[in-house]
C-alpha cells in the first residue's frame, strides 16, 4: 500500500523531517508551489555552465541535487535516486584541454558534461569533465574507454588526471564518506512522489554564453591556448603600460 | 547599402561551434552554420541581396529561401553592433 503524502513526507532526516524543510524552503522563496500544487525551483536556483553531451537521457540531477538534497534533505541525506549515480572525472589544465576531451566525449557513448570547474568549491581543477555512469563496476569499464582515448590524443596524453568518484561532491562533504551513503525505500517512495509534482525548468541552456565563459575564464587565468579558437585573436586589446 | 562585420568583435570557434564575441564589451552571439557562412561573407562589405545569393549558392537554395535567416541575423548582427550598414 502507498504511503499518503503526510506520512512520506514525516520522513525524518537529520534532526529535521522533509516536509518541514520543504517548508521551510518555499517559505525562503528557495521552492516555488504553484497554485495547481506543482513545485519548482525559485529564480535564484542555479544556471547551467556546463555544455552536455547527451549521449542517454537526462538524469534529473536538477529535482535530486538542487531540489531533493538542497531543499527536502537539508543537506542532512544523499537521494536515493543518486544511490548508482557514479562519475569519471577528468581534470584538465587549459582551455586546449578541455576542449579536446570534449571532442572525444562525443565518440563514446556515455552522458557527460564539460566546463568550467573553477567555481565549484569542492574541485582543485580549473576546467573538468564528467561522465555519468550507473555503478561502480559500469564507471570502472568506462575509465578504462576514456583513459585509452585521451591517452592517444597528442593535445591530451597520461598527464591528464582521471578519478572515479560517486555522486556530487557536496554529497561526500555534508553527508561522510560516499561507501557509507544510506538509502532507505522510504526515500525513494518520497523522492518519485515528488517527482511527480516537480516542475523542471525550461530554460533553454544557453550553449553560446558558456562557451564565451570558458573564453574569458581562460584569458583573465593567462591560459593563452584559448588563441587556438579565436584564430590568434586577443579576447581584450592589450593596455598600454608604462615604465616604473 | 552594404553590411559588414565589425572588426573588433572576434570570432571563437569551439568544438565546431562558433561564438562571437565583443572585444570591446562583453556581448555575445551564437552563430549556427548558416549565421557563421554569413558572418564570413560579410568580412567583405555586401548588400543583403548578394548575402542570400552567396548563401543561396553554399546552401544549394534559392535566394528567397535564404532571405529570412540573412535577414534575421543582419537585424541581429547591427543591433548589436557587430555589423554596420553603409551606403
Amino acid at each position: 500500500m502507498t504511503a499518503t503524502p503526510d506520512k512520506l513526507l514525516a520522513l525524518r532526516v537529520g534532526t529535521t523531517t522533509a516536509g518541514d524543510n520543504l517548508k521551510r524552503a518555499i517559505e525562503a522563496g528557495d521552492v516555488v508551489e504553484t497554485a495547481e500544487g506543482r513545485l519548482q525551483i525559485g529564480e535564484r536556483g542555479p544556471s547551467s555552465i556546463w555544455v552536455y553531451v547527451d549521449h542517454g537521457p537526462s538524469l534529473g540531477c536538477d529535482f535530486l541535487m538542487h531540489f531533493m538534497f538542497d531543499h527536502v534533505y537539508g543537506h542532512a541525506a544523499v537521494p536515493h535516486g543518486c544511490s548508482g549515480c557514479y562519475k569519471v572525472k577528468v581534470g584538465l589544465r587549459t582551455l586546449r584541454e578541455l576542449v579536446a576531451a570534449w571532442q572525444i566525449a562525443k565518440g563514446i557513448q556515455c552522458r557527460s558534461k564539460w566546463g568550467i570547474d573553477l567555481t565549484n568549491p569542492f574541485s582543485q581543477n580549473v576546467y573538468a569533465g564528467y561522465f555519468y555512469t550507473a555503478g561502480l563496476d559500469g564507471a570502472r569499464v568506462l575509465y578504462k574507454v576514456v583513459r585509452e582515448a585521451i591517452d592517444a590524443d597528442p593535445k591530451l596524453g597520461a598527464g591528464i588526471t582521471m578519478t572515479i568518484k560517486r555522486g556530487c561532491s557536496e554529497y561526500e562533504i555534508e553527508v561522510g564518506p560516499s561507501d557509507s551513503y544510506q538509502f532507505t525505500p522510504e526515500m525513494a517512495e518520497l523522492e518519485s512522489y515528488l517527482k511527480a509534482r516537480f516542475e523542471r525548468s525550461t530554460t533553454a541552456q544557453n550553449r553560446a554564453r558558456v562557451l564565451a565563459h570558458w573564453i574569458d575564464i581562460a584569458y583573465r587565468l593567462g591560459d593563452d591556448t584559448y588563441l587556438d579558437f579565436t584564430e590568434g585573436r586577443r579576447r581584450r586589446a592589450k593596455t598600454l603600460t608604462y615604465a616604473p | 547599402m552594404v553590411v559588414r562585420n565589425e572588426a573588433d568583435w572576434l570570432t571563437a570557434t569551439l568544438g565546431g561551434e562558433v561564438v562571437l564575441m565583443s572585444v570591446k564589451g562583453n556581448d555575445y552571439i551564437g552563430l549556427d552554420e548558416v549565421g557563421a557562412s554569413i558572418w564570413s561573407i560579410i568580412k567583405t562589405p555586401r548588400t543583403p541581396d548578394e548575402v542570400c545569393a552567396l548563401v543561396a549558392k553554399e546552401y544549394n537554395a534559392t535566394p528567397d529561401q535564404c532571405r529570412d535567416d540573412v535577414t534575421r541575423l543582419l537585424d541581429t548582427l547591427k543591433q548589436q553592433r557587430a555589423a554596420v550598414e553603409r551606403s
